[in-house]
């Protein structure tokens, strides 16, 4: 049990040092530098704390960080910075909440191995999508990308994606609020986290 | 079980929301790639749907416990299918102090496999309390549709206010002819050998002494010391508290109660209880285990209830307070009606004993050792000037002086000439 929480510490500050340091090989730029130690300072204090909240606000600020460190490198595009980015992202929000787990409960034998397992299986599924997803960029006709509308395109292209997107899940929490099969559906409990 | 969605599925949402709409206004590919496995979480979470089929059982021993004994619960889980990491939380109220934490458990189980958790349950407090309420959340896949469930082996748990043995006995100074350990000086019923003499008429057969009959060539019966006991009535003030939920007034004067009665009960003594407040309740005098127990359920749900009205103790059957009582009076002596009410006993010639809880053994300033005893000081010199009266009569009081208030009841009793039968 000590030795998961001290693993577990261990992995989430590099991760946290992984995410907050990733724009600094692209762009030096003093305004980077700070939203460097900004996005650090909120995934520590997230991690130490507990609160959830501060984590993800790292995990936007980080992005942000990376885009502005980007355009203003003018780094050519690069799918691996994308998906390594992602990945470190997800092990920061998904490590912070396996933590508090370990932290409040009695952890049983093998669990940490469990709960890795599934980080890996969805690290493993967004590389593949990542790559289809640079595979059909890449053989986009250059042509179409050139056109005046692909400005337009791109940006509606993106509201439909994420309108669906909500719309999936909408639909799929429905499925959420299904029969309980012991009487009324169980509040949280009071002293929940 | 009711699937939920998690706070962290509003969370990925919005920060691939960010990504999405930082990829298109930057018109890069890196912030979508970077939101990517985020998509693919939430997507993961919604498609794969694990309904894990489990049987939970909750078993608590023992439902009866003093203060500070453990209750050790075991949580029993067989699976049927393969249940996924799974967080079990066994509910405790506040007062529960559960040592190592193991009321929250995150498990997970291979089909047909039956595995047994314990833990144990602590109440430093005296109380009623329901445990056995359980909550399950199962963790399928990267858990932002969590499956919760309540479960509910609600059993009552009695935790009876502490029982501290006295050091010495503090025989009463009345007795009266009944079954007990009091041996009277006056042959009689009893099994206390006293002597033998000669047979004279009326003697029961069966106390003949056969062997110093034949040797002696008449008849020579047996005689027993009378055996004789005490009713001893416990008046216990909830008039006034002083304190908080860690430690009160009246939780140290409910444990002083238990183990008086349970001392002169054991001594098999006839033991009653009066509830001084302002309603008066009462549980007559008896004997026995029984009314041991009768007694801690009562203290059990002692409460202080602040009330305009005071007692009036003349309406308190003879069956409650007999004739010849010893009573144990557990005080602050913080609310003056309580005065009334010992005056009133001491005119009806009942032999009381003043057990003074002090208000400066539970109050928070005992981390400063000079403002401790400052407060100890006031008290006493507001005792002295308030128990003057009750030192005139010849009234025993005992004074709280430490963390155990019986610790002065026998030299207290023992002072002066009235008690010569506890020296």
């Amino acid at each position: 049990m000590v030795a998961s929480k001290i693993g577990l510490g261990i992995w989430l500050g590099v991760i946290t040092l992984l995410w907050s340091l990733h724009p600094l090989p692209f762009s030096q730029a003093r305004g980077v530098l700070l939203l460097i130690a900004l996005t650090g300072v909120l995934a520590l204090l997230g991690w130490l704390s507990g609160f959830q909240p501060l984590v993800v606000w790292s995990g936007g600020v980080g992005l942000l960080n990376l885009t502005i460190a980007l355009l203003v490198a003018s780094f050519p595009p690069n799918l691996w910075v994308g998906l390594s980015a992602g990945i470190t992202l997800l092990a920061l929000l998904d490590g912070s909440q396996r933590f508090a787990y370990l932290r409040r409960c009695q952890v049983d034998r093998g669990m940490v191995a469990v709960l890795l397992g599934v980080f890996v299986r969805i690290s493993g599924l967004s590389l593949a999508t990542g790559v289809g997803v640079g595979v059909l960029v890449a053989n986009l006709p250059p042509a179409l990308a050139r056109t005046s509308g692909a400005g337009l395109l791109t940006i509606s292209g993106a509201g439909v994606f994420v309108a669906m997107f909500a719309l999936f899940l909408l639909y799929t929490s429905r499925w959420a609020e299904g029969p309980a099969h012991e009487g009324s559906p169980p509040d949280p409990p009071p002293h929940d986290r | 079980m009711q699937r939920r969605n998690a706070a962290q599925t509003y969370y990925y949402f919005g920060l691939l929301l960010a990504g999405v709409l930082l990829s298109a206004v930057s018109r890069r590919l890196e912030p979508l790639c970077a939101v990517l496995p985020l998509a693919i979480a939430l997507l993961y979470s919604r498609l794969v749907r694990v309904e894990p089929v489990f049987t939970l059982r909750c078993h608590l021993a023992p439902l009866r416990v003093f203060e500070g004994d453990p209750i050790t619960v075991q949580v029993s889980i067989q699976a049927e299918t393969a249940v996924p990491p799974t967080e079990l939380w066994h509910l405790l109220p506040p007062e529960a102090i559960c040592p190592g934490g193991g009321n929250r458990l995150l498990v997970t189980l291979r089909p047909g496999e039956e595995r047994t958790f314990q833990h144990e349950v602590i109440f430093p407090r005296r109380g009623a309390y329901t445990l056995g309420r359980l909550y399950g959340r199962v963790h399928p896949g990267p858990d932002l549709q969590p499956l919760l469930a309540e479960y509910h082996y609600d059993q009552l748990c009695r935790v009876y206010p502490r029982i501290a043995p006295l050091p010495r006995p503090v025989p009463p100074l009345y007795t009266h002819a009944s079954f007990g350990n009091y041996v009277s000086r006056t042959a009689g019923e009893g099994l206390e050998f006293a002597g033998i003499r000669a047979y004279s008429s009326g003697d029961r057969l069966r106390r003949v002494h056969w062997r110093v009959s034949l040797a002696r060539q008449q008849l020579y019966v047996t005689d027993y010391y009378c055996e004789r006991n005490a009713d001893v009535v416990i008046l216990l003030d909830t008039l006034a508290s002083v304190g908080g939920p860690q430690g009160n007034t009246l939780d140290v004067a409910v444990r002083a109660a238990s183990s008086l009665a349970a001392h002169y009960l054991h001594q098999k003594d006839r033991v009653g209880l009066i509830q001084y407040g302002g309603v008066c309740s009462w549980v007559s005098p008896a004997a026995g285990q029984l009314q041991l127990y009768r007694l801690l359920d009562t203290l059990l749900e002692t409460q202080m209830h602040f009330s305009y009205l005071s007692g009036d103790l003349s309406r308190i059957p003879p069956r409650a307070l007999p004739a010849g009582a010893l009573i144990f009076v557990v005080t602050t002596l913080l609310d003056p009606r309580i005065e009334a009410a010992l005056h009133d006993l001491l005119a009806r010639g009942f032999q009381l004993v003043l057990l003074l809880i002090s208000p400066a053994q539970v109050l928070p300033t005992r981390r400063r050792p000079h403002v401790a005893e400052a407060t100890t000081r006031l008290w006493h010199l507001e005792m002295d000037v308030r128990l003057h009266e009750f030192h005139r009569l010849g009234v025993p009081v005992v004074m709280q002086e430490s963390d155990d208030p019986l610790s002065g009841l026998h030299p207290g009793m023992s002072r002066g000439r009235q008690w010569s039968r506890a020296r």
